[in-house]
């Protein structure tokens, strides 16, 4: 048997259309949109202004705090405006846009080879990382380099790497494990040297026997054999670090914790990528692999996009079909809509899947079937969430855990009242997080 | 240029919130899929009581659908008739009464079973007790007589044993009680010794005949060439429907398996009362027998594989969670038998379920899952 975790569910895979293509290199835009927010914790500062010239990897944007990442400039240009513009997650927030002047001229040494890897002392790597503004990859973009620095009093001694890319439809993670596998070790150690694990495990689902057979090769070159290779079974939501950690260590991560306190550290194939490329080639982010698929698009491919082209440009190259009614950046379970084809691509887009068919958006009362419980990989109830939420009590749905819910979207999957659970989740959250706020603030 | 990307927008395209893929699995598939399962335990019943037990069914069906409408028109909410579970509930109702009965009968009930057991509640999803049970708690209320003594006669019918069926109508389960309770009375009597067909001359020996003269027809209680309530007798076509409903994954198997293990084991275990005469000296008593009642019996006749299958495993009225599901079926195990064995009625699984669908919100209280790495 397969090690996994319980629960979840195993969806359509919608894997065949692209995984078998190789990374295309997109063309640069003739105009990049770089938002300042692109990770979660405090959205950078603008530290250039209009008609400032830039080159590739030139820090545009600063890090106001710790838990929030450098911006640098995805190619050579001019800044033509620092203004608000539309954020996938809905609302306007301050961007730089660039007009790149087709040069793509590096600043100074960066993307070179840096040489001497071996001297650099575990704090260099980690300033490294952080000056390269790396967020993590697999979608929920939490800066790297806060993962990288537990506290004084939580002893770390295993990492985990997320291969598993559950999503359905995206195939990035997996066309990068094949192409980059020794890269990806590096990145490992450079992590590794950071925080003197003796462990390190990589989680590969079930449907991608190449992309295992790749790193266990890469792996077993090294000298030393602490590096782990597990094939898991193909389940939705594996790639979440509880449910990984799960699957891979069997060991559990407290309600309400993070995975440092049950001493680990999970990163994503794509996030250890980057890390090797910044201390390798003094990279910081301006780029990342992505995959356009879904039904709506004619040409779906995995491609490796500038940061901050707009989806309306990748949309165009991979023939966008009249009368597709939803783009959603990320994968279907937990990608986020989009009402517009302006918005660009950050660190965290993963995929951008356009779909033909709306699900229907009406929904019935609560029959009480018990499949929400019986797959959510949380343990939750969310029948009952759902039922407290509507009826606006937030304070019992607290009391139902509902912090808990990670919205991996499994219980909407497979409710046959088709009740939008994540949805009230997300607004009985919310409320929470005001009332919190308010209750701070006297 | 910034003007021109505004512009540029002509089409807005849809927004919601995540997942944006769902399985293919809907309320009417789910009910619908519960009708077709229960169609061929009715075949059989139309099959052996004849043309009025369909009668019985178009009415009950056509009535639920009738107060469907009516309450969903009054509540001013979206006429559902489509979804397949008014026509469930009625097809259910008429399964669980007599096929000898008054058409107002079969319209009271299941007008009931529709407009108080579901929609004063709510509507579908909302309602605490199972609608077809309910109005059949009902119909035995108001109308006592026809609810429990009148049953067809089917003698036209061969049954699977060669036995002829009971002329007097009645049900295998109503014989086997009050065969019992006559033995005690018979034994008691002074002409106990009139009664040496029925009388053993011990305990044991009454127990076994009663046994053998109204309660071993296994075979035409799987089949169905019983007396009994319309849909219930056929337990060979009724477990068919229930496996299938499994394999759907629409009932999950733990709890009709606890329900029925728990009755069998239940029915062998706890003692009956039966009397005793002993030609030879002349001497009578009675008897507690353990340990010696008949556990198929019990699980083929009268409603427990249609309760078991059907009735406790409707989602609104019973427990979310797999434990709690497995105290919902023990609980109507035990109910059944005791009401069986020890009530007032000769058939107790429509009220155990109907009580232990009570206690369904405290048993989802105290069976909450553990959350993914909470500590209690």
């Amino acid at each position: 048997m397969a090690k996994t975790f319980s629960g979840g569910i195993h969806p359509p895979e919608c894997k065949k259309q692209t995984e078998d293509k190789p990374f295309i290199h997109f063309p640069i835009s003739e105009r990049l949109v770089c938002l300042m927010s692109q990770h979660i914790g405090i959205p950078a500062k603008p530290i250039v202004k209009k008609d400032d010239k830039v080159k590739r990897g030139q820090l545009i944007g600063e890090a106001p705090g710790i838990v929030s990442c450098a911006i640098h400039a995805p190619t050579s240009g001019t800044v033509v405006a620092v203004e608000p513009v539309v954020h996938p997650l809905g609302r306007k927030m301050d961007a730089v846009i660039i007009q790149p002047d087709g040069e793509d001229a590096w600043l100074e040494d960066l993307g070179k080879s840096r040489g001497k890897i071996k001297k650099l002392t575990a704090q260099e790597i980690l300033k490294i990382i952080q000056e390269a503004g790396i967020a993590g990859m697999g979608g929920a973009t939490f800066p790297s380099h806060v993962k990288l620095s537990p506290p004084k009093d939580k002893v770390i001694d295993t990492l985990v790497i997320n291969g598993v890319e559950c999503e359905p439809y995206l195939t990035c993670d997996h066309r990068l494990m094949l192409d980059f596998a020794e890269e990806i070790i590096k990145g490992t150690r450079l992590i590794q040297a950071i925080l003197g694990v003796k462990e390190i495990h990589i989680g590969i689902e079930g449907n991608k026997p190449d992309a295992f057979a790749k790193l266990q090769e890469a792996a077993s070159k090294e000298e030393t054999k602490d590096i782990h290779v597990h094939l898991l079974k193909v389940k939705y939501p594996q790639g979440a670090e509880k449910q990984l950690i799960k699957a891979v260590l069997n060991r559990d991560v407290p309600a309400g914790g993070l995975p440092m306190d049950i001493g680990v550290v999970v990163h994503n194939v794509m996030t250890t990528y980057y890390i090797y490329r910044a201390v390798y080639f003094q990279e910081p982010m301006t780029e990342r692999y992505l995959t356009i698929t879904g039904d709506g698009v004619e040409n779906p491919q995995n491609l490796c996009v500038r940061i901050g082209t707009p989806i309306s440009k990748i949309l165009e190259y991979a023939r966008l079909k009249p009368g597709s009614k939803k783009i959603i950046l990320g994968g279907p379970m937990m990608g986020i809509a989009q009402y517009s084809t302006d918005v660009p691509v950050t660190k965290g887009t993963s995929g951008i899947l356009v779909l033909q068919d709306v699900a229907d958006m009406e929904f019935e009362n609560c029959i009480r079937c018990g499949a929400c419980v019986d797959h959510c990989p949380m343990k939750l109830v969310p029948s009952e969430l759902s039922i407290t939420l509507q009826r606006g009590r937030v304070d019992l749905a607290e009391q139902y855990h509902l912090m808990d819910c990670m919205e991996c979207g499994v219980c909407s999957y497979v409710c046959p009242a088709k009740r939008p659970i994540v949805h009230f989740v997300k607004l009985g959250k919310a409320q929470i997080m005001k009332q919190r706020k308010a209750k701070g603030a006297k | 240029m910034p003007e021109e990307n505004t512009t540029q927008v002509e089409k807005l395209y849809t927004v919601t919130s995540s997942p944006h893929i769902h399985k293919k699995i809907s309320i009417p598939w789910i009910m619908w899929m519960v009708f077709i399962c229960l169609l061929p335990a009715g075949a059989v019943g139309v099959y052996v009581h004849g043309a009025k037990a369909l009668w019985v069914i178009l009415i009950s069906i056509a009535s639920a659908m009738i107060a469907e409408y009516t309450c969903q028109k009054m509540r001013g909410v979206k006429v559902t008739l489509s979804d397949g579970s008014a026509a469930v509930t009625g097809l259910l109702f008429a399964y669980c009464i007599s096929a000898e009965n008054y058409w107002y009968v079969v319209v009271a009930g299941s007008f009931f079973a529709i407009a108080i057991a579901k929609h004063a509640f709510g509507g579908l999803g909302m309602n605490i007790w199972n609608p077809a049970l309910a109005g059949r708690a009902f119909a035995l209320a108001s109308f006592g007589y026809i609810m429990t003594a009148v049953w067809p006669i089917s003698a036209n019918i061969e049954t699977m044993s060669g036995n002829p069926l009971p002329t007097s109508g009645a049900t295998p389960l109503r014989c086997l009680k009050s065969s019992a309770e006559k033995s005690i009375s018979l034994a008691t009597s002074k002409e106990a010794a009139k009664y040496t067909d029925i009388l053993g001359e011990t305990g044991k020996e009454t127990w076994a005949k009663i046994k053998k003269q109204e309660a071993t027809h296994w075979m035409d209680l799987f089949a169905g060439t019983i007396s009994g309530s319309l849909g219930e007798t056929s337990a060979a076509m009724l477990l068919l429907g229930g496996i299938v409903l499994v394999c759907l994954g629409i009932v999950k198997w733990y709890l009709p398996f606890t329900i029925l293990a728990t009755t069998a084991f239940l029915a062998w275990m706890l003692p009956v009362k039966v009397g005793w005469y002993n030609p030879a000296t002349g001497a009578s008593g009675m008897d507690v027998m353990w340990f010696s009642g008949d556990p198929l019996f019990h699980i083929l006749a009268g409603g427990c594989m249609l309760g078991a299958f059907f009735m406790a495993t409707d989602m609104v009225t019973s427990p979310i969670t797999a434990k709690g599901q497995v105290i919902f079926g023990i609980g109507i195990g035990v109910l059944t038998v005791i009401i069986r064995l020890y009530g007032g009625y000769p058939e107790g699984v429509c009220y155990s379920i109907l009580l232990m669908n009570t206690a369904v919100p405290l048993i989802d209280r105290y069976t909450k899952p553990k959350v993914f790495g909470g500590r209690s």
